[in-house]
């Protein structure tokens, strides 16, 4: 396979916070040609820095079919990683706490648990851990395969969501998404 | 990508030192924000695309320190100035020249671009036997930042063109900086490739 045309899109800093069965991060491909959005590796580092009683957050990686609304737009924080690549799709969307619409029968590709208290100067818990890139990748579909794996594809009118599927909810987190188009 | 691309390590490590105080660290300046930590610079007209394949860094902090937690930020960015040159070796001593047309610095003043990621760190001193994220901010491979493509042909490096650079940059969370953060010291690697495409 080729080098394909990278971007990477996060939010920033501007940590998303927990709330139940809200969407803490989704993509989606409404492009309405050929286009093939691929999600490589996503990373979900602790951006909780203030106390908090902190709880289990169960994460839910989930298929979506219908375009998104409300909620915060990440796509522009989308960054080609070489500035000759193509322009992003305009129909190729990311975001934060929007609304999303799930198949019938939901799709879940995996889920996990994610602690949510705020992380420390000198702590030496899974709080922290999470401060670190490989602590806080959480998906890495096909990585170092040599293109035998596929990583999430998302065509047309197909998408991505980390949805938090846990009540209560505390602390907040700081997301990061590798993905191709071509 | 065509060609094989000579690799090179702009590193901190052997860097002269920012305030003098060290010379095999780089000390982080005491409370400020936005510092270029190390900026690799691709002027116009160099002819060359530099390609950024892996960041890692290490806490050498092994004297008390009085500092909080910040974060390290990957930027695109463009027209760094000042600073102080820091060496970029190449891994394979062949004689060539590209890396003069290029140049790595560290505590320049860029011009932020667009920001690919960025992580929490803590720049507390860790200790003998430590167990806790200042101790593990001493392995390289758990404080790899960035390391896009290195083990997938079909993703990106960060790419370089003419005209841009690519800055590591220390900034201070205004929520979680104390009134008060002392100088520390750090040792970063840039692992970079120039090539003609």
């Amino acid at each position: 396979m080729a080098v394909l045309q990278t971007w990477s899109v996060g939010t920033n800093g501007t940590a998303s916070a927990f709330a139940s069965n809200r969407s803490m991060f989704d993509a989606w491909n409404g492009t309405a040609g050929a286009t093939v959005i691929k999600i490589w590796r996503i990373w979900a580092f602790n951006g909780q820095s203030s106390a908090i009683s902190g709880v289990f957050a169960q994460i839910h990686f989930l298929r979506t079919v219908a375009g998104p609304s409300g909620g915060t737009a990440l796509t522009a924080n989308a960054v080609k990683h070489d500035s000759t690549n193509a322009a992003l799709d305009a129909n190729v969307t990311f975001g934060t706490d929007r609304t999303i619409t799930y198949p019938a029968a939901p799709v879940l590709l995996r889920r996990m648990a994610i602690y949510t208290d705020e992380y420390a100067i000198s702590g030496a818990s899974t709080d922290e851990f999470r401060l670190f890139t490989p602590g806080a990748l959480i998906f890495d579909g096909g990585y170092a395969s040599a293109g035998v794996v596929q990583p999430i594809v998302l065509r047309q009118n197909q998408g991505l969501t980390l949805t938090n599927v846990t009540a209560p909810a505390t602390g907040s987190i700081d997301i990061y998404c590798e993905f191709t188009q071509e | 990508m065509g060609i094989i691309n000579k690799a090179y390590t702009a590193a901190l490590t052997n860097a002269a030192p920012h305030y003098g105080m060290s010379t095999n660290a780089w000390q982080l300046p005491g409370l400020s924000t936005s510092v270029g930590l190390i900026t690799l610079h691709n002027p116009t007209g160099s002819g060359l695309v530099m390609r950024v394949y892996s960041v890692r860094w290490v806490n050498l902090a092994i004297i008390a320190a009085s500092v909080s937690l910040s974060f390290f930020e990957l930027w695109r960015v463009t027209s760094p100035l000042g600073g102080q040159v820091i060496p970029c070796i190449p891994w394979t001593w062949d004689g060539d020249r590209s890396i003069q047309r290029v140049s790595a610095m560290t505590n320049a003043a860029s011009t932020p671009v667009e920001q690919f990621a960025r992580a929490c760190v803590s720049l507390d001193e860790f200790a003998f036997q430590g167990d806790d994220l200042d101790a593990w901010e001493s392995s390289p491979n758990l404080n790899v930042l960035w390391d896009s493509g290195i083990d997938d042909a079909n993703v990106q490096p960060i790419v370089i063109r003419e005209g841009y650079g690519f800055e590591v940059t220390h900034h201070i969370d205004g929520s979680a900086n104390p009134s008060q953060f002392a100088p520390t010291f750090i040792s970063m690697w840039v692992d970079f490739t120039l090539g003609v495409s």
